[in-house]
């Protein structure tokens, strides 16, 4: 569903992502985790046609991104770290305009279901300049389900939200998966991670250091710990571990 | 324990200092990109020209020649001294970047000295404002050093005006403040009005004379720029400049409050403005819910144009603007130009709507600064997506072209009529051609004029003429090239029809081309490393 190979991405001579392969299979949900700047957000960019990878193949749904950009891109979506909408469209709007460039049919049955699921139902008419963080937040997801993509990518989809919102959030990528999406949530709230993902990715230094369960990773770090954060400390070594917190 | 206002000055200097060598560095270290280093190049080529030019001609700007010069020039002045105090009254001056406030406001720094750091900011912007005007507004016959010299104690005093209005109006709220403003614009235009009225009654006619009492509030500063022996005047200003400094430095009351507010609601204007938009609306934060009806898919391209008009029919204020410029362009040379025929003011009016308009309607990648990341990221092809964006803007301009001007068709003679409605049709691919060009480089370039950093450089104003070239060497070579084998086939078949049937062919062939051109432009940008984002 989602198929990365030989992943790189270069800036300036700085390697950002180093040879990452990654496959992630329908229904699965793959928790990626990593210190700031150990090129999560780079990759998921790439994985969604954002930035053009150096060197490797980003396959979506059978579909290469370099040679198949709009049927592969079709099938993704992809929420950023910080909502990327316009300030001048209202909420409704937002949904127009994707579910015509998607060629989603039934919009008006599925606005109404995503609205009230965010709880945004009353903010229907609000322009996207009028709504806080977290609201904001909400609608990019509402975007991003809207279609339902095959394979679905969150950089840090929790941030801005309410424990409610947080709730709902949890629920929505569950169900999501649960329907045969294939799912990648970047994030450093590593308990959320722990407790939604059914595999976990450890990145460092733009490379997938560790992949699998949590206790696949136990072994593979040969390290006893109880939690994701635990092992993900002893996975990227203790001079980092500061770094983390 | 007493205060003496000045506490942190030496934290203040500090910071000045490192600034400026930031800004130093910064400027060095973007010069390392070559196209930036080029643009710097065309800038200072283009002011060196304007030097040199100056030098060669002493005549200056022809505006300000002779006696109407004596009326027009304090008037003009005092045209800036009017607006800086309504804007100081309406919007506030105390303007600190976010940095600024989070750092400096809770701080132990007294309030002179954050008023004397604010004078001093400002300063740098009018040396460089100073610049430009002694370039381009040099009034005829006077030294360029003495009107460097007099526009920069006007820009400073402008910005003592600015400071001392907004101090005197601190803590009052931000409504009670516009309706100041509106009442003395109000009475300016009144008294504007009063004085032509009389005029005409007296005289029978126009006099530019009776402006002189509305231009008397400028005059020594104009004198400053004009006058062959300004010793009195500079001194008038010296003592003008000194008033508003002491009335600045004796404010005894808090600022910070009000500081804060002015420097978010400035910031949030800047930062709209650094986004590349001509005119920065503030959007609308309630709707009446209504949705214009979405457009076929058209590969991708529909939803875009749908998305920019959705954008445009809640910010209409440059398209607006835009509009008021060219009915008044138009209407002043249709009624009372040198030749009052309404074929010349819609020629004027259609020209600046060729070459301006572009630069107004917006509705396209450069109204996309925040999303560019995103778009990349939809289901569209390049082309369709750059057609989308382009064409959005197009048609609103042929919109506006053929309400203000399409009109000329029915008024002119039988036999003109086919010339302009062969320069109508030709209008829409003009349109794109030129759309394409500042797309493009907004693509190639994706740098803003950062207005938060200071005044716009000689990389920007490079950056403002290589377009300007760009744009016209496009439209020549397009126009050239389609004419080319029309001409030739016309010649060779003897029939003129299927040679304008051919040279049409090209230039939509052209068209297309342009359009594919910056799909693919779009495709190369990298958000992280062009835009940051």
């Amino acid at each position: 569903m989602i198929e990365t190979t030989g992943l790189t991405k270069v800036f300036d001579g700085t390697v950002a992502v180093d040879h990452l392969d990654l496959s992630v299979d329908p229904g699965e949900i793959v928790g990626l985790v990593g210190i700031n700047g150990a090129g999560k957000t780079t990759f998921l960019r790439m994985l969604a046609g954002i930035i053009q990878p150096t060197e490797g193949k980003v396959v979506i749904a059978g579909h290469a991104l370099e040679g198949d950009a709009v049927k592969a891109r079709a099938e993704l979506a992809f929420v950023p770290d910080t909502p990327m909408l316009f300030d001048s469209l209202t909420v409704q709007e937002h949904l127009v305009f994707v579910s015509d460039l998607y060629g989603v049919t039934d919009r008006e049955a599925r606005f109404g279901a995503l609205l009230e699921e965010f709880d945004l139902g009353e903010r229907r008419h609000a322009t996207a300049s009028s709504l806080s963080r977290g609201m904001r937040q909400k609608l990019a997801i509402c975007c991003a389900f809207l279609h339902d993509p095959v394979a679905l990518l969150l950089d840090e989809p929790l941030t801005g939200l309410d424990p409610p919102g947080r709730k709902r959030m949890a629920r929505a990528i569950t169900a999501r998966a649960a329907s045969g999406s294939a799912v990648i949530i970047s994030s450093h709230q590593l308990e959320f991670v722990e407790k939604l993902a059914t595999r976990m990715a450890i990145v460092h230094k733009g490379q997938l250091r560790l992949s699998g369960s949590l206790e696949q990773l136990r072994q593979q770090a040969e390290h006893d710990g109880t939690t994701l954060e635990d092992v993900f400390l002893a996975a990227i070594g203790s001079d980092q571990s500061g770094e983390t917190s | 324990m007493s205060h003496s206002g000045w506490e942190g000055m030496g934290s203040l200097l500090l910071l000045a200092r490192m600034s400026a060598k930031a800004r130093a560095r910064h400027l060095m270290k973007s010069l390392r990109q070559p196209k930036r280093l080029v643009l710097l190049i065309v800038g200072l080529g283009m002011v060196g020209f304007f030097v040199f030019a100056q030098q060669q001609d002493s005549g200056g700007n022809p505006m300000f020649a002779g006696d109407k010069g004596d009326v027009i020039l304090p008037l003009f002045l005092s045209f800036f001294f009017i607006s800086t105090a309504v804007g100081a009254v309406a919007n506030g001056s105390l303007v600190f970047t976010p940095p600024e406030v989070q750092f400096l406001f809770p701080a132990p720094i007294g309030t002179r000295a954050l008023l004397f750091s604010r004078i001093g900011s400002s300063s740098f912007k009018s040396g460089t404002a100073a610049l430009i005007f002694t370039l381009f507004l040099r009034p005829q016959g006077a030294p360029m050093w003495r009107v460097a010299v007099g526009y920069l104690l006007l820009f400073e005093t402008l910005v003592l005006v600015s400071i001392a209005v907004d101090l005197c109006f601190m803590g009052k709220p931000r409504k009670l403040r516009r309706r100041w403003a509106l009442l003395w614009a109000a009475v300016v235009i009144l008294v504007a009005g009063v004085t032509v009225g009389v005029s005409r009654a007296q005289l029978g006619g126009w006099s530019a004379d009776v402006f002189v009492p509305l231009g008397i509030v400028a005059r020594p500063w104009a004198a400053v720029l004009t006058a062959p022996n300004p010793g009195l005047d500079l001194g008038l200003c010296a003592v003008v400049m000194a008033l508003l400094l002491w009335r600045i430095l004796g404010f005894a009351r808090p600022i910070r409050e009000q500081a804060s507010e002015t420097s978010e609601f400035v910031q949030q204007k800047l930062q709209r403005m650094s986004k590349g938009v001509v005119i920065p609306d503030k959007p609308r934060e309630k709707t009446s819910g209504r949705v214009i009806p979405s457009l076929p898919r058209w590969g991708g391209a529909g939803p875009h144009i749908w998305r920019q008009f959705s954008v445009l029919r809640r910010k209409g204020m440059a398209f607006g603007m835009l509009i008021a410029f060219t009915l008044l362009m138009g209407g002043v040379l249709t009624f009372v130009g040198d030749d009052p025929r309404p074929q010349v003011g819609v020629g004027a009016m259609l020209g600046m709507l060729l070459f301006m308009g572009p630069m107004y309607v917006t509705c396209d990648f450069r109204s996309d600064y925040d999303n560019l990341a995103w778009l990349r990221s939809l289901p569209s092809s390049n082309t369709a997506l750059a057609a989308g964006q382009i064409l959005a803007s197009a048609l609103v301009l042929f919109g506006v072209q053929l309400m203000l001007t399409g009109w000329i068709v029915f008024a002119v003679p039988a036999g003109q009529r086919l010339w302009w409605v062969a320069g109508f049709l030709l209008l829409p691919f003009l349109n794109v051609i030129q759309l394409c060009v500042e797309n493009g480089a907004y693509l190639l370039y994706p740098f803003r004029l950062d207005y938060t950093r200071g005044p716009p450089g000689a990389v920007e104003m490079g950056r403002m003429y290589a377009l300007m070239l760009a744009k016209m060497l496009t439209l020549a070579a397009a126009l050239g090239l389609a004419a080319l084998p029309g001409l030739g086939v016309g010649w060779f078949l003897g029939n003129p029809a299927a040679g304008l049937a051919l040279s049409a062919l090209a230039l939509v062939l052209e068209t297309c081309l342009l359009v594919t051109i910056v799909g693919r432009i779009f495709r190369r940008v990298d958000p992280s490393r062009d835009l940051g984002q």
